[in-house]
This record gives structure tokens, C-alpha cells and sequence, in this order.
């Protein structure tokens, strides 16, 4: 029973969870965005980048976020109202590869000290992001998942993410996954099963099968 | 609003940053600041053999009153107009009273674009008329559909000139379905009670003493008569007095409806909102009083307007009948999915004032970042993870809404229960109703609701 749960865990914590879960809407239904995807196509790559990052295609959604900002880790802050969209795919890309993300000149991961720098600018991206949104249960989940994939920063995170979680907030299954390990590493067997549960009540199925959680980590340098 | 993006290095982007025009969020809760729109009338003095008109109206002032004692203030009166945001619905703000008030939106070309797309009405009138840009013709079509019965809205231009003080008061604080044919109702605002009065002296600033005459049987079935002949049933309903020739007793989803018929009130409030001498001068001239109204000129004499008026004020009124609350129906035994539910309801209702500003591109709307007078909520149901977030309470702690109510519903299915309530003329203390100022929703779709909600509320 231990071994399974321990798997569906380590499945749980890996690299990619193959699931979607924030619905987004290609074409609005009145006005919004859809409006928006006529004026401006950027719209419509951040719009595909979402969707790919709810798929599990975290790379793919990095490209077309970096399409629309190929510097983004230069471009000046609040230059424009689509950055903290983009800022957000590309620095979950990045988690969700566990700072494996390649892209162009702009994110590589040849070495240790790269994947390192690629999850460290994710978590300060999505920590600023999370100040900026202030109160946003979304905004704190994507920073308690971040804040999971360094040694240093997992006591936080499972600060972060116990916090949302007592409150019924932790806003997606990435979120969940991430406590449930952090909760592992930390002992608390018990608080590590409820969070596991929850992430398997709300990540996405798809064709009524719940997608297998993840494949096995490539590797355990940032692992707990 | 420009949006410079950096240089295309390694990937190319084929459609280079533009300036990016605030797409905003439609706002959908439709106000409909009752008494805008045709006649009107007078209270009847003590001793008269009419009746007070409704029992929903005329009951909710003197309430209201009794706890101020400072007195009104116009001047606060026209700053309110700017809080609560009256223009997102209603045309006429900067007609509605002789107190001078600056333009509710700032002129600059940054205010008047976000202004643009956050007037609910005049969003649906330009997908209506086509002009409104969406991704391709069939999508104008499907929205044409949803906001066909959305695109009227009384103004307030002449309100000074209408209405009674008191009934304005009242009526600002238990809003009430005012006018049959119209789909969204006037939403109960957060005004307090002082609030309320300025509001209310600002668009009467000055009230004239009222003289209305002696009411006879036989005077009012003569003004019954002429109010028949000069065919004004065809767009006005006058609940409580039996059915009058030549009313169609259209309903608000019919189609083909006027202007005048969408916005004509149901004339038993009349003798709340307007004085005796004011609804003869509506009954002949209406564009005297409103130059801007549906209501049209009816050829008549003074006598034969003065008639008229005695029937609408002197007229018995039967009491309004209470209207039952639909019954809850059990959850479903089908799954549910996120799906279905965003697709009818949350980003086809919801989301016009629960969405997130960055993707709106311009605010999350009243119900995320405020607006209409409420502080904001936080509240983003256009996203699965913005529904997983839920909302900030009175002391800005955050909340889900799946939370049980004290009575165990959960929070979400609990603000659509209130909305039968409120539309059944009474109200949830604990919880507002939505949506805001819109058709409650219907026993099958709350149903669904409250099934995604028992089931999980899984993304699938």
C-alpha cells in the first residue's frame, strides 16, 4: 500500500504531469479575449501556449511565449499588460521540466548551473508575480510549486502550499503534486495521502482515463 | 496603450507586437434604474378611495429614512454617481439632475477606450449592429443571439424632472422588477443609507408640492376607458387591475419588441414614482420632461391627460401576488463536467463580471477587481484555476466557494439560490445574488451546478 502510494508520488512529482487543468477558451463566448485575438495574434500564441502548458507540452508552450517575448528576461517590466501572461508560461515551462527548458539562446540547460539558473529565475519570476497578483491563490500555487524544485526553497514552499490547502485554495494538480512530495519529505505520511488524493480529484482525465501521473525523473539533482 | 515587446532574436514571431486595444470585460449586470421610462404618477392623498400601488415600493422608504438624520446632499449625491458606476449602464448620468456634475469618465483617450468596452449596453447595441469586431462572422451571429434581449437600458436623463424623491430612495434600496419586458433588473447596490439619500437628492434635487384631485370610481373608470382608447396598454402593463384592452402581454424573452415596449414600466408603481401633476405633463409630452424617451407623443387634450392620470393613480390595486421560488432540484446522477458548465454558464454569464484583468486586457471586472460600488472580490470564473481560488470575504480573507453556507450549501450554488430569492422579492442576508441584475437561473442549470460542485468539481 506505502509502495504504491510512494510511486504514485514520485509519478506524481516528476518532471511533466500530463494533465490540463485551468479552461481557457480558444474563442470567448461574448466579447473578451476573442476580441483581443483579432487585434493582437500575440493574444492568440499566449492563448496556444496556455493551452500546450495545460497539456503537458511544457516546451512547446515556452516557444510560443518566447515568440511574442524573445527577451523576456530583459523586457522592462510592465511594458506591456501581456508579459506577466507570458512570464508565467515560460517560467511553469520551466518547472515543469525541472529547469531542463531549451530554448533558443535565451534558456538552456547544457550543465547543473543552467537548469540551476533556469529554476531560479522561474521562482523569482513567479514571486513577483505572486506579489504583484497579491492574495491570488493561483498566483501562490504557481510559486508553491516553483518554490518546490530547490533544496533551499522547499520549506517555503510547503509554507506556501499547506497555507492554501488548509483553506480548500491550492488551485491546481501540479500544486497538489508538489505538496504531496514536500509533505512526504517533511513526514507528515498522512497530510502527504490527502494531498496526493486531491491531486488525483482534480487533474484532468482524458477519455474518462486519468492520465498516468508523470514518467520517472531523468534525474534527482533537485529532488528531496 | 502601447505594447513594446523585445527584439526577435532566435524565434521568430510573425506577428510583431501591436498596440493592443483594451478588449475590457463586458460587464453584464444590467441595471435598470427603474423609472426611467414612461409614466408615471402620484401618491393619493388620505381620504381618496385609491389604493397605495404596490407594497414594493412605497414600503422600503420610510426605513431607509428613519436612520439619517443629516441631511441629504445633492453634491455627495453626484459623486455617488461616479462610485457606483451608473454610467456602465445607463445613458443620460450628466442629464439626470440640475446639480452640475463632471463627466462620470475622465475624457482622456485611455479612460474613454476603457469606458468603451465596460458600458454593458452599448457593447451589446454594437454586436448587435454588427460593428463590433469578433473573430469571425458566425461568432457575431452566436452573440447576437445571447444579447439580443440585453441592449436596453432606461437613461436617466430628466430624472429631476420625474421622479419622487422617496420612491427613488426606496427603490435604489429594494430594487424590484420594474419593467415586464425587460430581462435584467436594477442589482441592490452597496449603498448605505445615507448614500442612498444623497443619491436620491442629487437626481431630485427639488420637489414641487403635489395637489392631485379627488378620486371618484366613476373618474377613474373614465381615465380607464381613455387610457384604453389612446392604446397605451400596447406597451404598458398595470399588474393588479385586470386585464385591459389591447395589452399583448408580451413577455420579456418575446421577440419584435419596440423600444417603448422593451422599457415601458409596469404602470402600478407609477403613483410611487411620479407626482399627479407630472405624470399629466409625461401622458401628453413625454419628450418635454425626457428628450430622450421611447415613450411616444399620444395626441390628447389637457383634460383627456388629467383623466388618464386619475385612473393611473386612482385605480384599486389588487396586491402583488408573491412569486414562488422554483424548487431546488436533486443532484444529478450523470457526470458533470467543467466543460459543459463553462461552456453555459461560467464563460457565457459569469465571466463578463468574474474574470481576471490579464487576460481581459483591461479589469477582472466588478465582481474580481470592483466596480458598481463593491470592493473587489478577487473572484475569476472564467478559468478553472481562478474558480480553485475563490474570493475575498468583508475582511479580505480568502475563501473557496465551495465552502459550505451555515445551512451546508456550498457557496457558489448559494448565490444562485439567493438570486430566486431575490427575484421572488425577498432576500439572502448572507449572500448576494447572482448573477447580478440577471434572469436567475433556471432549476436545470443551477442543478448542474450544484452536481459539478458534488462531484468534486473536477476540470474533466
Amino acid at each position: 500500500m506505502m509502495n504504491r502510494s510512494l510511486t504514485r508520488l514520485l509519478a506524481a512529482v516528476c518532471f511533466v504531469v500530463p494533465v490540463a487543468i485551468a479552461g481557457e477558451t480558444k474563442e470567448a463566448v461574448a466579447c473578451g479575449e476573442s476580441i483581443a485575438f483579432e487585434v493582437d495574434p500575440n493574444v492568440l500564441l499566449l492563448s496556444q501556449a496556455e493551452s500546450a502548458l495545460q497539456s503537458g507540452k511544457p516546451r512547446s508552450a515556452a516557444i510560443d511565449a518566447l515568440k511574442v517575448f524573445p527577451n523576456i528576461k530583459s523586457v522592462k517590466l510592465g511594458s506591456s499588460v501581456l508579459l506577466p501572461r507570458a512570464q508565467r508560461i515560460v517560467a511553469l515551462a520551466i518547472v515543469r521540466t525541472d529547469g531542463l527548458l531549451t530554448a533558443g539562446k535565451v534558456f538552456s540547460a547544457s550543465n547543473a548551473d543552467e537548469r540551476r539558473q533556469n529554476l531560479e529565475w522561474a521562482t523569482a519570476t513567479l514571486r513577483r508575480l505572486s506579489i504583484t497578483k497579491k492574495n491570488n491563490p493561483s498566483a501562490d500555487t504557481d510559486l508553491g510549486e516553483a518554490l518546490s524544485c530547490l533544496p533551499e526553497t522547499q520549506s517555503e514552499g510547503l509554507t506556501v502550499l499547506d497555507k492554501l490547502a488548509r483553506k480548500d485554495l491550492v488551485t491546481s494538480a501540479h500544486g497538489y503534486a508538489a505538496l504531496a512530495r514536500l509533505r512526504k519529505a517533511a513526514g507528515d505520511e498522512d497530510g502527504s495521502a490527502a494531498a496526493l488524493k486531491k491531486y488525483e480529484a482534480i487533474a484532468k482525465k482524458n477519455g474518462g482515463k486519468k492520465a498516468p501521473a508523470v514518467a520517472a525523473k531523468k534525474d534527482g539533482v533537485f529532488s528531496t | 496603450m502601447t505594447c513594446r515587446v523585445g527584439e526577435p532574436v532566435l524565434i521568430a514571431n510573425p506577428h510583431p507586437a501591436k498596440p493592443i486595444r483594451l478588449s475590457g470585460v463586458l460587464i453584464l449586470a444590467l441595471c435598470t434604474l427603474g423609472g426611467m421610462g414612461a409614466c408615471g404618477d402620484a401618491k393619493v392623498d388620505s381620504g381618496a378611495t385609491s389604493t397605495s400601488a404596490s407594497g414594493v415600493s412605497s414600503t422600503a422608504t420610510p426605513a431607509v429614512s428613519a436612520v439619517n438624520s443629516q441631511s441629504p446632499d445633492p453634491k455627495r449625491g453626484a459623486a455617488l454617481l461616479t462610485k457606483f458606476e451608473c454610467w456602465r449602464c445607463h445613458e443620460g448620468t450628466t442629464k439626470a439632475s440640475t446639480i452640475p456634475v463632471a463627466a462620470p469618465v475622465e475624457p482622456t483617450p485611455e479612460a474613454m477606450v476603457k469606458a468603451d468596452n465596460q458600458h454593458c449596453f452599448d457593447c451589446h447595441r454594437r454586436i448587435i449592429a454588427g460593428s463590433y469586431k469578433a473573430p469571425k462572422p458566425s461568432t457575431t451571429e452566436r452573440w447576437k443571439k445571447n444579447v439580443e434581449a440585453l441592449v436596453h437600458v432606461p437613461s436617466l436623463t430628466g430624472a429631476h424632472r420625474r421622479f419622487k424623491r422617496s420612491w427613488i430612495e426606496g427603490f435604489l434600496a429594494k430594487p424590484h422588477d420594474l419593467r415586464p419586458r425587460l430581462s435584467p433588473t436594477m442589482p441592490k447596490l452597496p449603498l448605505s443609507p445615507t448614500e442612498l439619500r444623497d443619491l436620491a437628492a442629487f437626481l431630485v434635487p427639488e420637489e414641487k408640492p403635489s395637489s392631485p384631485p379627488t378620486i371618484t370610481k366613476a373618474a377613474v373608470a373614465e381615465g380607464r376607458a381613455l387610457f384604453e382608447n389612446k392604446g397605451c396598454p400596447s406597451c404598458h402593463f398595470m399588474t393588479g387591475t385586470g386585464s385591459l384592452k389591447g395589452n399583448p402581454a408580451k413577455k420579456a424573452d418575446e421577440k419584435g419588441l419596440s423600444d417603448a415596449q422593451r422599457l415601458a414600466p409596469d404602470l402600478r408603481f407609477a403613483r410611487d414614482r411620479m407626482a399627479f401633476e407630472t405624470i399629466v405633463t409625461w401622458v401628453r409630452k413625454p419628450q418635454s420632461i425626457k428628450e430622450d424617451t421611447a415613450m411616444p407623443e399620444t395626441p390628447m387634450s389637457e383634460e383627456e391627460a388629467q383623466k388618464i392620470a386619475t385612473f393611473i393613480i386612482g385605480e384599486e390595486l389588487s396586491p402583488i401576488e408573491p412569486q414562488k421560488i422554483p424548487t431546488r432540484l436533486p443532484v444529478l446522477t450523470r457526470q458533470v463536467s467543467y466543460e459543459e458548465l463553462k461552456n453555459k454558464l461560467f464563460n457565457k454569464i459569469c465571466w463578463h463580471c468574474h474574470s481576471d484583468a490579464d487576460y481581459a486586457i483591461g479589469d477582472g471586472g466588478p465582481g474580481n477587481t470592483g466596480g458598481f460600488g463593491f470592493v473587489p472580490r478577487g473572484l475569476n470564473l472564467a478559468a478553472y484555476d481562478g474558480i480553485l481560488s475563490g474570493s475575498t470575504d468583508d475582511k479580505g480573507e480568502l475563501r473557496s466557494i465551495f465552502e459550505p453556507m451555515p445551512d451546508g450549501t456550498p457557496r457558489l450554488v448559494a448565490a444562485l439560490l439567493a438570486r430566486w430569492k431575490e427575484e421572488a422579492g425577498g432576500e439572502d442576508t448572507n449572500i448576494r445574488g447572482m448573477p447580478l441584475g440577471m434572469p436567475a437561473l433556471s432549476p436545470e442549470d443551477v442543478q448542474l451546478v450544484e452536481t459539478w460542485v458534488a462531484q468534486g468539481h473536477s476540470p474533466d
